[in-house]
């Protein structure tokens, strides 16, 4: 881990103070470890470059890897054994920033060994009323490439559309408001390659399996307000709520909050928590009696509870050296699910690990 | 569930979704002028201050959660870009 951080301050110094002798380049690098009791473990890694050359305009990019090992239920199920990937993701965006406004395109590309997916997206925002009011909308626009492992023959396609409008408000001197509404368009192979469903034969009796079967198009819709507010002193409390609703049939509200303390200039403590309920789809099943047009065994579309909370420890030293900025923060986040129809699993507990670091030329 | 009960739950949760909006909003005709703005030039009161955790967070959410969408980018207003 040391290695590492020396590694990202070495990057920082070397490749970017040449060119931030007349711009402003910022570095970031953050590692996680996600690890459950579903025999889930996985590795992101990501770095992120940005550079302002010109006044007002910037480029940037980050390259993420996620490194996933597993052996889940849903793993067995499908009659294989604990598998490992890599997922590479690579993005550059351009954009432009003003004291009124804000636009940005971005592509990202993602491979990983059967799937590969390319992104495309705009996002604008505009503040009004002497910065009393900001409205963004942005759009993104996916084509995805779904294979199967050791299987040639397999090649699907999914395509993304994805709109959201957001609206923040100054409310008073010490709370802000916002309200963000997000449609998104699925159409194309949504289905897992590797998932069965298991249901009784209408004549023998017997357990048949078929592959798992979702509708081709799928709407989803998603209406969230968020609530900042300065308490007292350096203490802040951030608070969102969600609704969602989709032509599955998924219907599930999210509230979370997060407790922010600045115990110094430069450090923060932040204790947050986050609560999730979902119905199942409507053509979801714990077990068919029969087979069915769409069947899944998916248990993300089947009802359940989550919960997550933990401690976010952050730094921000502004003018350190060489530096504009060096920033950092660890976070340690634990979690559970309920589910409530899903039979091969009924709870699952896992923890989440991360480390970013972060400087600015 | 059937469809009926499944309709008035998402009827209900946006519902309460809309009317939270509502009661945080009906502050929002105060005008705020620049020189009271210290706090919500925090970084604690923009939308997305860590923006690099929360795409590792959405990520763990977009993959383990059958919904989508909500998130913010937008900031706060401050005049502080």
């Amino acid at each position: 881990m040391l290695a590492w951080a020396r590694s990202l301050a070495l990057l920082t110094i070397v490749v970017a103070r040449p060119l931030a002798a007349q711009s402003v380049v910022e570095a970031d690098a953050r590692t996680g470890i996600y690890e459950d009791t579903d025999a889930t473990r996985i590795i992101t890694t990501t770095a992120k470059l940005k550079v302002s050359p010109i006044e007002q305009f910037y480029v940037g990019g980050h390259y993420l890897a996620d490194v996933v090992s597993s052996a889940s239920v849903d793993v067995v199920s499908a009659a294989t054994e604990r598998w490992e990937e890599t997922r590479h993701e690579g993005q550059g965006t351009l954009g432009y920033r003003d004291a009124d406004r804000a636009a940005s395109a971005s592509y990202i590309y993602s491979v990983e060994n059967d799937w590969r997916s390319h992104t495309g997206s705009i996002a604008l925002s505009h503040d009004a009323f002497d910065h009393q009011l900001t409205v963004g909308l942005s759009g993104a626009f996916g084509y995805n490439e779904v294979g199967r492992a050791d299987d040639l023959t397999f090649d699907e396609r999914m395509l993304t559309g994805t709109g959201h409008l957001e609206i923040a408000i100054v409310a008073s001197p010490e709370d802000v408001v916002g309200f963000t509404y997000s449609f998104n368009h699925v159409s194309g192979y949504q289905a897992s390659p590797y998932r069965y469903v298991r249901f009784a034969g209408a004549l023998s009796g017997a357990t048949l399996a078929t592959a798992e079967r979702v509708p081709d198009e799928r709407a989803r819709n998603a209406l969230a307000a968020r609530w900042h507010r300065h308490l007292v002193g350096q203490t802040f409390l951030r608070s969102q709520a969600r609704a969602y609703l989709d032509n599955w049939g998924v219907v599930s509200g999210t509230i979370g909050t997060e407790l922010v303390q600045g115990l110094v200039d430069v450090l923060e403590l932040g204790v947050f928590a986050r609560g999730y309920l979902q119905s199942g789809a409507r053509f979801y099943r714990g077990a068919y009696a029969e087979e069915r047009t769409f069947m899944t065994s998916d248990r993300e579309l089947s009802p359940f509870v989550d919960a997550f909370g933990g401690l976010r420890f952050g730094f921000d030293v502004k003018e350190a050296g060489p530096f504009r900025s060096l920033r950092g923060d660890l976070k340690g986040t634990g979690f559970l699910f309920h589910y409530f129809d899903y039979p091969l699993l009924s709870d699952r507990y896992g923890v989440i690990a991360e480390l970013g670091l972060g400087a600015s030329l | 569930m059937p469809p009926r009960t499944r309709s008035r739950r998402a009827i209900r949760a946006l519902g309460c979704t809309a009317l939270f909006g509502a009661l945080l909003s009906q502050a929002a005709c105060t005008h705020v002028p620049a020189y009271n703005r210290a706090w919500i030039a925090k970084p604690a009161m923009q939308a997305d201050p860590h923006p690099q955790a929360s795409e590792l967070e959405h990520h763990v959410f977009e993959y383990r959660e059958g919904s989508t969408g909500g998130t913010s980018t937008v900031g706060g207003g401050c005049g502080c870009n």
